[in-house]
């Protein structure tokens, strides 16, 4: 108990009258190209949401987007990912690569990509990232799968969406 | 000639009515439907208007306003972060009605153990809770906040009947307040201070390891409620969100504090030069003049040593504020303090910030700068501020407004090292909290009504600040930063017109929507010198006034001369999002030959189609009209003897020379998936390279929702078009905005060649 003390206090969720951004938001596009049997997955997140996450998580000081960058962030990241983010095609669990990732001022992506998806029936997506740091995070998914549209969002306690094709 | 063209052109009128009428008799019979134009007035939405409030937008000649104004004396108690105060309020009922009762505001009452907040919100239990939390949320210890009320009693000492409810309170008067008069009562409370890095919230104290707590005081004091023409007096509980509605006054504020304490806060310190060593007062005088940088009046060797004094004695800092809707002070032993002056006009004023040593190097480098750009960018805009000083406090996770001063957050790291990420941050919230010096301090708006009318018209003027700061500052009023929201679940999305209180997105819906509606109306559909006009005025008519929302927009049209209706109503009534693409273009050649729909329209009127020539007529290339000597047609002027002689008999030889070479003809067909109505704005690129932008207006829209043709003529090429090429308009879908259609690489593409390339 006495060793989680620092951790709790570090959890303490931060509240804005004026927006930093005074919402927790993410972006995941999931694109499934049939011509190169891969599902491409693009993430967004605002760059201090993840770096609070994965230092707590980690107990390492990751410094984001500075030059004192932990060197194996991309690791821990990877890691991270598969920790919260499930995917199933036609009913089966899936793979995906961490491709890496790209800062654009208070954000970060992050890309992924699945290959040899020969077609797609069915896909669930679970995505759990950031719900442990903050209650309110409202992780989007927009998919783009057999030329249908959908988006919808995860939350704490809705945390998978399953589509059918 | 002439009358031909002319019989043309009303042949042709005529013709597609005809034809309209020919095939709805086919259909079957359509149900009537009210007035679903996307232009029509907002007549059913907006307030009449009337002697309050006139139809340009502009306060009526009976237009009235209450004032507050507050006697205080309060005491700050360190060792016990308690505050206690003694108020008498001088209520003026400046309205035409006779008041019953007065509502007081109780906002530290939503810290209040039995607070209605916490009730109001559904949800199940938190992710985690710190021991703290979790002994006040399930051990029967809550936190003991919100105001005690120890006595309200009126003008002879007599106590006064009183009832609260949640965050407000009744004083019930024994007469009425009568119109044009007004009455003194006085009001004893005091709370607990929260620490707001474990409650949240507004205001409170911060605790520093080294024993020290740094106070930001808000909301701290019983305030009047505001009574208007639009809401009688204002009756919805403080929740959190909505922020306050507050009428003018004037202040004399005595605050003791620890004799060691430095204080800054709304108004005038009176007695400032006795709270000030030699030395610092000197600093103090010469900061008037630096108009070049800040100079540094407390400094950080001075605070380091004095937060290290924990005097037992207090001192009283004595304060008056005049013509202000609100009062707010920062107070701490750590405080460093810098100022610089900044010329507006014929006044000079202060910029200051005051931060502990935790704030720097980031603090003592750009606070004072950030405030400076903010106080030249929005007097520019808006009008100059009218105070005589506007503090930037560095404070812990926050970032809130109240007169002349603001509580902002950005801290580096203990070694004094910080990233980009932190300095902008910190930059941004400055400028916007600064600036809401001027939306709704000042132009002051019903904040617990409309989140959107203070910081929506607020994160705009940001961004004009932020960009005059450092030109390229990522800001977040530009409208492609709202296209994932306005593209995402509507469920979950609520039109800007939404009580603050009940929306679902409040980052989106009150600060980045509507300041992306006024960046499209100032870059796109009025341009900068209508829309700053405009926007000057609404400023300048309502400063110092209670303005709503029907005021803005009707001021908005009234000065600039444009019917902005369709956009207020789609923009801020509805959730609708902009889509809009080219289907396709057709060329079209010309020849002097009547095409088959000459044909068609002359014989439907009995007309022989030879009667009207010579004329020209424009070919689809792809319709059975075309013939391939149509192709050799590229020199108007000369291939048509009757056009040149036309030309000749009309015009001068110099003036035939300045004449247009037009001979390539494009029928654009534009469909518009999204719901809302926008100006199209296209760009063409000609084979030869060149660029021309070309700039429908929305009314373009006005008789088909769907889908729109236009020919265009011009003397080049066009090699390609694009639409909205500099995302000025929220497109949701830029897949449909290019002819011919660019399969542009994905932003995953990109990144997996840049991958690749590395």
């Amino acid at each position: 108990m006495k060793s989680l003390k620092p951790l709790l206090i570090l959890l303490i969720v931060p509240f804005f009258s004026f927006i930093a951004h005074k919402y927790y938001i993410s972006m995941t596009k999931i694109n499934y190209v049939k011509e190169e049997k891969a599902l491409q997955i693009t993430m967004r997140f605002f760059t201090d949401d993840v770096e609070k996450t994965l230092n707590n998580r980690f107990k390492k000081e990751f410094e984001l987007d500075t030059k004192s960058e932990h060197t194996e962030t991309d690791k821990f990241i990877n890691l991270y990912i598969h920790q919260k983010l499930q995917i199933k095609i036609n009913e089966s669990k899936i793979d995906y690569t961490f491709l890496g990732k790209e800062y654009d001022n208070d954000v970060v992506y992050f890309y992924l990509e699945s290959t040899d998806i020969d077609n797609i029936k069915s896909i669930e997506i679970k995505n759990r990232m950031l719900f442990e740091e903050f209650k309110e995070q409202q992780n989007f998914i927009k998919t783009n799968i057999n030329d249908q549209k959908h988006t919808f969002i995860l939350m704490i306690n809705n945390d998978k969406e399953m589509l059918k094709y | 000639m002439k009358k031909i063209t002319l019989f043309i052109l009303s042949l042709i009128f005529i013709s597609s009515a005809g034809f309209a009428q020919e095939q709805s008799q086919k259909k079957e019979k359509q149900p009537g439907h009210y007035n679903i134009s996307k232009f029509k007035q907002l007549k059913e939405e907006l307030p009449t208007p009337n002697t309050y409030r006139t139809a340009s937008g502009a306060p009526g000649h009976e237009y009235y306003q209450q004032q507050a104004d507050y006697k205080m004396d309060i005491i700050l108690d360190d060792e016990n972060q308690k505050i206690f105060g003694v108020e008498t309020i001088t209520y003026h009922n400046n309205s035409p009605d006779d008041l019953e009762y007065l509502w007081v505001q109780l906002d530290q009452n939503i810290r209040a153990a039995d607070a209605q907040t916490k009730d109001v919100k559904a949800g199940g239990p938190g992710v985690f809770y710190n021991p703290a939390k979790f002994t006040q949320s399930f051990l029967g210890k809550p936190f003991d906040g919100g105001f005690k009320i120890d006595y309200v009693k009126n003008a002879s000492d007599n106590d006064m009947d009183y009832t609260v409810n949640g965050t407000m309170m009744r004083v019930d008067l024994s007469t009425p307040l009568k119109s044009g008069t007004k009455i003194d009562f006085k009001i004893k409370w005091w709370y607990n201070i929260p620490n707001y890095t474990i409650e949240r919230g507004r205001s409170g104290y911060e605790p520093f390891k080294d024993g020290n707590n740094a106070y930001i005081i808000a909301q701290f004091f019983p305030r009047m409620a505001v009574y208007n023409d639009v809401e009688g007096w204002q009756n919805l509980q403080f929740l959190g969100r909505g922020e306050f509605t507050l009428p003018f006054g004037n202040y004399d504020v005595n605050i003791t504090t620890p004799a060691d304490h430095l204080l800054e806060g709304t108004g005038h310190i009176l007695n400032r030069k006795e709270m000030l060593t030699k030395k610092q007062w000197k600093r103090f005088e010469k900061a008037q003049t630096s108009y070049d940088k800040p100079l540094i009046i407390v400094t950080q060797e001075e605070a380091e040593k004095n937060e290290k004094g924990f005097s037992k004695k207090t001192k009283t800092w004595k304060m008056k504020a005049e013509n202000v809707r609100d009062f707010a002070f920062a107070s701490s032993r750590k405080y460093i303090l810098d100022a610089q002056a900044v010329k507006l006009g014929e006044r000079t004023v202060m910029a200051v910030s005051i931060y502990p040593k935790e704030g720097n190097p980031l603090w003592e480098e750009f606070s004072t700068k950030a405030v400076v750009a903010t106080l030249e960018t929005y007097s520019k805009h808006l009008f100059n501020y009218p105070y005589h000083k506007a503090i930037s406090v560095n404070a812990k996770q926050q970032g809130m407004e109240y007169p002349m001063i603001c509580w902002n957050f950005g801290r580096p790291k203990p070694d004094g090292s910080y990233s980009q990420r932190t300095r902008n941050g910190m930059i941004g919230v400055i400028i916007h909290e600064v600036g809401h010096n001027w939306f709704p301090m000042i132009v002051n708006s019903d904040e617990r009504q409309w989140g959107w009318m203070d910081e929506g018209l607020n994160t705009f003027t940001q961004l004009l600040a932020e960009q005059y700061f450092e030109p390229g500052f990522a800001s977040r009023g530009f409208p492609k930063n709202v296209v994932d929201y306005m593209d995402g679940n509507q469920n979950k999305i609520t039109p800007i017109m939404s009580n603050h209180d009940n929306v679902f997105n409040s980052g989106m819906n009150a600060y980045s929507k509507p300041a992306a509606g006024l960046y499209m109306l100032r870059e796109v559909i009025l341009g900068n010198e209508l829309f700053d006009k405009a926007f000057k005025t609404y400023a300048n008519r309502w400063k110092f006034k209670h303005p709503t929302p029907a005021d803005f927009f009707r001021t908005m049209e009234d000065a600039s001369g444009t019917d902005l209706d369709w956009f207020w109503r789609g923009w801020f009534y509805t959730t609708q999002y902009n889509d809009i693409g080219i289907k396709n273009v057709t060329k079209y050649a010309i020849t002097d030959k009547p095409t088959a729909r000459a044909k068609r329209m002359a014989k439907m009127y009995g007309v022989d189609v030879n009667n009207f020539l010579p004329a020209l007529f424009l070919v689809d290339t792809e319709s059975g009209d075309y013939t391939q000597d149509m192709a050799n047609n590229t020199d108007p002027m000369n291939d048509f003897q009757f056009l040149g002689d036309y030309l000749e008999e009309n015009f001068t030889e110099e003036e035939i020379k300045e004449l247009k070479d037009t001979k390539y003809f494009y029928e654009i067909t534009f469909e518009k998936p999204g719901e809302l109505v926008m100006p199209i704005l296209m760009e063409i690129v000609y084979t030869d390279g060149t660029k021309e932008s070309k700039y429908y207006p929305a009314k373009i829209w006005r008789f088909n929702d769907k889908e729109i043709k236009k020919l265009f003529a011009s003397d080049k090429e066009i090699k390609e078009i694009n639409l909205d090429p500099n995302k000025l308009t929220a497109d949701v879908d830029t897949s449909n905005n290019s002819w011919p259609k660019k399969k542009e690489d994905s932003q995953f593409d990109q990144f997996k060649k840049k991958k690749i390339a590395d």
